[in-house]
């Protein structure tokens, strides 16, 4: 198992210096001109020069390349030109907004999406296979912004049930001593259940959005799998025997369900980093996703940079984890790693 | 023949029900097992040999249904039984193996640990010590060597005949009183295939059960039964012992059956026009009948082209 896990992250080093090389040219390529941007529609030409030359700019491509890699050697993303922090931290600060998010809301999608798919499939044509359609064609066709938005209309403006979508707590409460970066865990840490209830009312919103994005094609995907295995051969076998239905359906027929659905679930992952940008723009999310697009608006390359690097490599870890599962579940995959 | 046979299949019909209406698989088929008997039900695929065996066990897809007719398993009703009470008969009284062996076993699952399963399902915890040394000595019956390994493997990583040594194993694990053998050897090397039948005579004999052993192969049914039933198009064309059926076959589909089946010194393309000669056969739509599609195929007026599709379907199948 050790030594998958090593091979698999040995394979993912090519693909991370690719990324490097490609943000780098791509960031580089983008219209805009930072150093415009940053000495102000009134600069003079001289005073755009100035600054051009203080952020390197003006060197040859293959310059300014080979200095962004020795920084990222040394662990230096370089520095935000709009906030003037470095890249390194402020990722470092929201990524744990962003994780935090995120899995929340794949772990509600889950959480509903496989128990309905399962139910869907043993039961063809009854109101749960129904509402399971119902469900997933609703979820692919919502865009995320959309139900964002629609969520903060009823839940917040129109029944008040939720506070405003502000960011992460509320004003009153300060920010929990940082240990996971995990709010809802930071605060059970520190034993405050007061900021934890607040924290929780912020992420219910945004998590459901992602969750109603993710939910139809983990659900759509349990169900066809499941369908696929139960008329499967060795289902039969089990049948035959005699064994129960929990037994069939769990043991023998969901365990084999569940691989294809792995396969989905790292997808959506994929999916729903993407999402977060939107999301994180309509509820004021202080993620690595609104980051980003605040960043790029103003042609600030480096935290742009780190933003790419990071999710990069958040897939390789997550292709790892979806690996090491597909070990743990299929003993045919475990041999061959 | 006893008084009480084991299994006693009157008058069955199964229904499907498909998007173009409903299919009889079987209809009207009579079947009786006794006791230690060993039964053949020969036909070619699509004769309903295989539904009339998942309707005894009740384990049809759920288009289809038992419309008529009566199965009596040893005095239980199973068309009106309950389904926990079928569950209990499923494994426990009547098993079956699949053709396939390796796509019959679960994939991820042990083998030792898909018949623990079994045992677990039918075996009280107080008639057994250990489950697992119970599964281990199923293994060990089967002639599987080093069982003790074989337990920790999973069906990718043994042969196709070491497969369905499993799902035999796995079928007998508790000592059923019939077992039904769907085309236990098809997909198996000839030289597996007789090691197979032959561990299955053995173990089913031994224990006095009783086999319904369904295959399309004329052969094995001669060779292992004491009885053959021939199936057409769901319906039951000709019983009897296996001995005189093969001396004497009585239905011309039989006939037609037995000189379909390849032997020794005949050559296929030999067999291909031998098959026609008769012309009624009892559910043949007399539509089809009149169409000759290749008469080129024989000098023989009486050829129908019935005959020269069900050669095809032969061939398929071997």
């Amino acid at each position: 198992m050790l030594t998958m896990i090593g091979k698999r992250l040995m394979f993912a080093i090519p693909s991370l210096i690719g990324v490097v090389i490609v943000t780098f040219l791509l960031t580089r390529a983008l219209p805009g001109d930072p150093a415009a941007y940053f000495a102000g529609p009134a600069a003079t030409k001289e005073a755009v020069e100035q600054i051009r030359k203080k952020l390197g700019l003006d060197k040859p491509l293959i310059e300014q390349f080979f200095r962004y890699t020795n920084d990222l050697a040394h662990g230096d993303f370089g520095n935000s030109l709009t906030t003037g922090q470095p890249v390194a931290t402020e990722i470092r600060n929201r990524l744990p907004a962003s994780a935090e998010l995120t899995l929340l809301g794949l772990i509600v999608s889950i959480a509903i999406a496989i128990p309905l798919g399962v139910l869907a499939a043993t039961r063809p044509g009854s109101w749960i296979d129904h509402l399971c359609r119902v469900t997933t064609t609703a979820g692919v066709s919502l865009p995320v912004f959309f139900t964002g938005l629609v969520l903060v209309y009823v839940f917040y403006f129109r029944l008040g049930w939720s506070p405003a979508p502000l960011g992460r707590l509320d004003v009153f409460y300060s920010a929990p001593p940082t240990v996971t970066g995990f709010y809802l865990i930071d605060t059970l840490l520190a034993r405050d259940v007061e900021a934890f209830r607040s924290a929780l009312s912020q992420l219910i919103l945004p998590a459901t959005t992602l969750a109603i994005f993710s939910l139809a094609p983990i659900a759509r995907m349990t169900r066809a799998s499941m369908l696929a295995v139960l008329a499967s051969e060795f289902v039969r076998t089990a049948r035959a025997s005699g064994l129960s239905p929990a037994t069939v359906i769990v043991t023998y027929a969901f365990r084999n369900a569940m691989l294809p659905v792995i396969t989905t679930l790292s997808m959506v992952f994929s999916f729903l980093l993407g999402a977060n940008v939107l999301v994180e723009k309509v509820f004021a999310w202080p993620g690595i996703g609104s980051y980003a697009v605040e960043a790029l608006i103003s042609s600030d390359f480096a935290p742009v940079q780190g933003f790419v690097l990071t999710m990069a490599v958040m897939y390789v870890l997550l292709n790892l984890v979806i690996d090491i599962l597909y070990g743990v579940i299929d003993p045919r995959v475990r041999l061959e790693g | 023949m006893t008084a009480q046979p084991l299994l006693d299949v009157q008058d069955l019909t199964v229904e499907f029900t498909t998007r173009r209406g409903i299919v009889k698989a079987v209809q009207h088929v009579n079947i009786s097992v006794a006791k230690g008997e060993t039964l053949a039900i020969v036909g070619e695929s699509g004769s309903g040999k295989s539904v009339t065996s998942y309707a005894v066990m009740r384990i049809l897809d759920r288009a289809g249904k038992i419309a008529e007719g009566s199965v009596m398993f040893s005095g239980i009703d199973v068309k009106a039984a309950t389904e926990n009470q079928m569950r209990d008969l499923r494994g426990r009284e009547v098993s079956m193996i699949f053709q396939n062996p390796r796509a019959a076993l679960n994939p991820i699952r042990k083998v030792g640990d898909q018949i623990e399963d079994v045992l677990r399902t039918h075996v009280q915890q107080a008639q057994v010590a250990d489950h697992g040394e119970k599964a281990i000595e199923a293994l060990e019956q089967v002639k599987i060597a080093r069982p003790r390994e074989r337990y920790h493997a999973y069906p990718f990583e043994l042969s196709g005949g070491m497969c369905q040594r499993v799902v035999i194993a796995l079928a007998l694990a508790c000592n059923p009183q019939l077992l039904i053998a769907d085309e236990p050897t098809t997909g198996l090397d000839v030289t597996t295939q007789k090691a197979v039948m032959d561990l299955i005579v053995e173990l089913t004999k031994r224990r006095a059960m009783s086999t319904i052993l369904i295959t399309h192969d004329l052969g094995l049914a001669a060779a292992y039964c004491d009885r053959v039933v021939v199936m057409e198009k769901g319906r039951v064309v000709e019983t009897a012992k296996a001995a005189d059926i093969f001396a004497n076959p009585q239905h011309p589909y039989t006939k037609r059956l037995m000189r379909a089946t390849p032997r020794l010194g005949v050559s296929l393309r030999d067999l291909l026009p031998e098959e026609e000669g008769t012309a009624v056969v009892a559910g043949l739509d007399p539509a089809i009948h009149h169409t000759s599609q290749d008469s080129s195929q024989s000098m023989d007026p009486r050829v129908s082209p019935i005959g020269v599709k069900f050669v095809l379907e032969c061939w398929n199948h071997t």
